[in-house]
Parts: C-alpha cells; sequence; structure tokens
C-alpha cells in the first residue's frame, strides 16, 4: 500500500513540476514573419500593476507597451510574442516619464480561447508570461484592438486619463 | 502516510492557484477610478453614470466639429442619465473641446449590436438639430468603446484610444493661487 501511494506521490510531483517547468519556459519568437505590432499608454497603480515582473513599490502610473504578436492572429490558435513596455511616473506636461521610466521585456507563447462564461462569442489571447510566471490575457475587440482582462477575464477599468485598449499600428 | 499525500496534493494546488494568477490584476483590484472635479456633479439616482477618457483627435471631423492641426487628444467626460423609477435611459451630456467646449446635450436608446455581434449592446446618443448619433459599444458596466458611424470599433494609437472608464466624481475645493 505505502509503495503504491510514494509511486502515486512522485508521479503527482512529476506532473506538478513538469508543467511548473513547462510555464516557466521562454519561447524562442518565431521571427520568420512580420508582427503584428499593438501599442497602447496604460495606467498602472498600486493595487493594479497589470504585468508581472513590476515590484509591488515601484512607483508606476503609466505604462506604455508595445506587443508584437507572431502567428496569424486570424487562422492560428497560438504562437510567440515580444512584450516590450516602459514604466514609471509620467512627467508632467509631456508623454515622457520621470527618468525616463523602467523598462521591461517578456517574450513567450500565446494561445487563444474562445467563448467565456459571460460571452460565448468572445475571443482571448492568453500570453504565457514565461520565467516571470502567470499569465497576461486580451479580449480580441476586432482585428485591430485589445483590450486586457483582470484574473477573472472582466474588462480592465481604466481612468479618465488612459484606458486599456491596444491598437495595432502594423 | 494518506495526510503527508493530501498535505503535498494541497499545497500543490496552492502553488499552482498562485501561480496562475500572477501577472495580471485581481479582479478585486480591478476597480472604478476617482475622478477629481472642482465642481458639483450631478450625483443621484438619475445618474446611471460618469464615463471620462481621452482620444485622438480624428473624430472631431464626422462628428462636424473639426478641430484643426493643432489638436492634441480630446477629453470626454460622458453623463448618462436614467428614469429614476424605471431605469430606462433619458438624457446625457457629452463635454468635450468639440463644438468650442460647449457640452452636446440630447437622448440616448440602447440597440442591438451589428450584423457581426448582434447580441452586442450598443448606446446610441443622439444630438443635433439633425439628430446625428453617436454610438458607444457596451464593453461592460464601465468600459465603453466609442464607435463610428458604420458602428465599427474605431482604432487608436499609442497615446490615445477610442475608450470611455466609468469614474467616481471627488469633488475637492478650488487650489490657491
Amino acid at each position: 500500500m505505502k509503495a503504491i501511494l510514494r509511486t502515486g506521490l512522485l508521479f503527482l510531483a512529476g506532473i506538478y513540476f513538469s508543467s511548473l517547468y513547462a510555464c516557466a519556459q521562454v519561447a524562442t519568437a518565431d521571427k520568420s514573419s512580420a508582427p503584428a505590432v499593438f501599442v497602447a499608454s496604460t495606467p498602472c497603480s498600486p493595487g493594479s500593476k497589470p504585468l508581472p515582473g513590476i515590484p509591488r513599490e515601484a512607483g508606476c502610473e503609466l505604462i506604455k507597451w508595445e506587443l508584437q504578436i507572431f502567428g496569424d492572429t486570424g487562422k492560428h490558435a497560438s504562437g510567440t510574442y515580444i512584450l516590450d513596455c516602459t514604466y514609471g511616473m509620467p512627467k508632467q506636461g509631456t508623454r515622457g516619464f520621470i527618468n525616463g521610466g523602467s523598462r521591461l521585456h517578456l517574450e513567450g507563447k500565446w494561445v487563444t480561447i474562445k467563448s467565456t462564461a459571460t460571452n460565448p462569442a468572445a475571443i482571448i489571447y492568453r500570453l504565457d508570461a514565461g520565467k516571470s510566471g502567470g499569465s497576461i490575457s486580451f479580449l480580441r475587440l476586432n482585428e485591430n484592438l485589445l483590450h486586457l482582462l483582470d484574473t477573472h477575464d472582466q474588462l480592465m477599468i481604466g481612468t479618465g486619463a488612459w484606458s486599456y485598449t491596444l491598437t495595432k499600428i502594423r | 502516510m494518506m495526510k503527508q499525500l493530501i498535505f503535498i496534493l494541497s499545497v500543490c494546488l496552492n502553488l499552482t492557484l498562485v501561480h496562475s494568477v500572477m501577472g495580471q490584476t485581481a479582479a478585486a483590484d480591478n476597480k472604478v477610478s476617482e475622478s477629481v472635479t472642482f465642481r458639483a456633479m450631478p450625483n443621484d439616482p438619475a445618474v446611471y453614470g460618469i464615463f471620462e477618457g481621452r482620444s485622438p483627435c480624428g473624430i472631431s471631423r464626422w462628428m462636424d466639429s473639426s478641430m484643426g492641426s493643432d489638436c492634441d487628444h480630446l477629453k470626454w467626460q460622458l453623463i448618462l442619465f436614467q428614469d429614476t423609477r424605471t431605469l430606462k435611459p433619458t438624457t446625457f451630456s457629452l463635454t468635450t473641446e468639440m463644438f468650442s467646449g460647449r457640452p452636446l446635450k440630447g437622448k440616448w436608446t440602447t440597440i442591438s449590436g451589428n450584423r457581426n455581434e448582434p447580441k452586442a449592446v450598443v448606446y446610441a446618443l443622439a444630438y443635433g438639430e439633425s439628430n446625428q448619433v453617436l454610438y458607444l459599444y457596451k464593453g461592460d458596466e464601465n468600459v465603453l468603446f466609442i464607435l463610428d458611424k458604420n458602428r465599427r470599433f474605431m482604432a487608436g494609437d499609442k497615446d490615445f484610444s477610442y475608450t470611455l472608464n466609468r469614474v467616481h466624481k471627488v469633488l475637492r475645493p478650488l487650489p490657491d493661487h
């Protein structure tokens, strides 16, 4: 009996650590085709740092995003991405950051998930955040617009100044 | 042995849950933000919601209030009113830099989405003497997307988008000069 339990235990632990390793792997983006590039300026607050890798204590009110999606999002259900962000405190009267802001670079794999509990027609892009852990999800509004989601796949609520909608520029 | 197994499984489960939520804003932290105002705002059951945002200037062309080349962006403040008894849409007030900053007033209704998304909810805001219509796509209770005349989403740029967010207005005294 003990031997069976021990084997089962090892098996489960193996599955668990394998899945963690798979999540933590950084996928190499397939740069053979031109990516779709999405950009945005979004809010960032102590309660809602929407990206992994931004320290809780970091001063952050603004994030500038550049998200490159590799793989034809209209035809495929998965691919790779590269995300480059600058975050920090906005410099008043400019579109820049105090002291230039801090940089964040993520790359990994994305998959699409069709349908949510509240919207059966929804298409969600789920980005594996690589070594940083976790995921980043967007609702596809159309081929040109993505909107960031929270952990319950609800639309992120922006502020009077900035929203969480990313726009495709090429 | 069974206790150990249950303990390890529960630790694995907890770690998996923590692992899965890192990297996104927790739903509990996704809240309506405060927006400071220096003048009293309507705040009664007749207000369905106050939504704000900043958009590119492109929309001004087809709203017949072209802003000129020096326009950097537009600040939007939309107040939607409802009937306090039936909760049905009634009037709205939209303030932007367009129309010389004069608030645009009219009536709003809810209509269904376009051919691609018939179940979507769209707000139709009728304004002006010729009853022009501004369409807003209801993402959810807190997020609206400005649509074009053909009820299609509008693309923003790296700084601004055609998105309006529900805000909670907070009255503050005018700063001393």
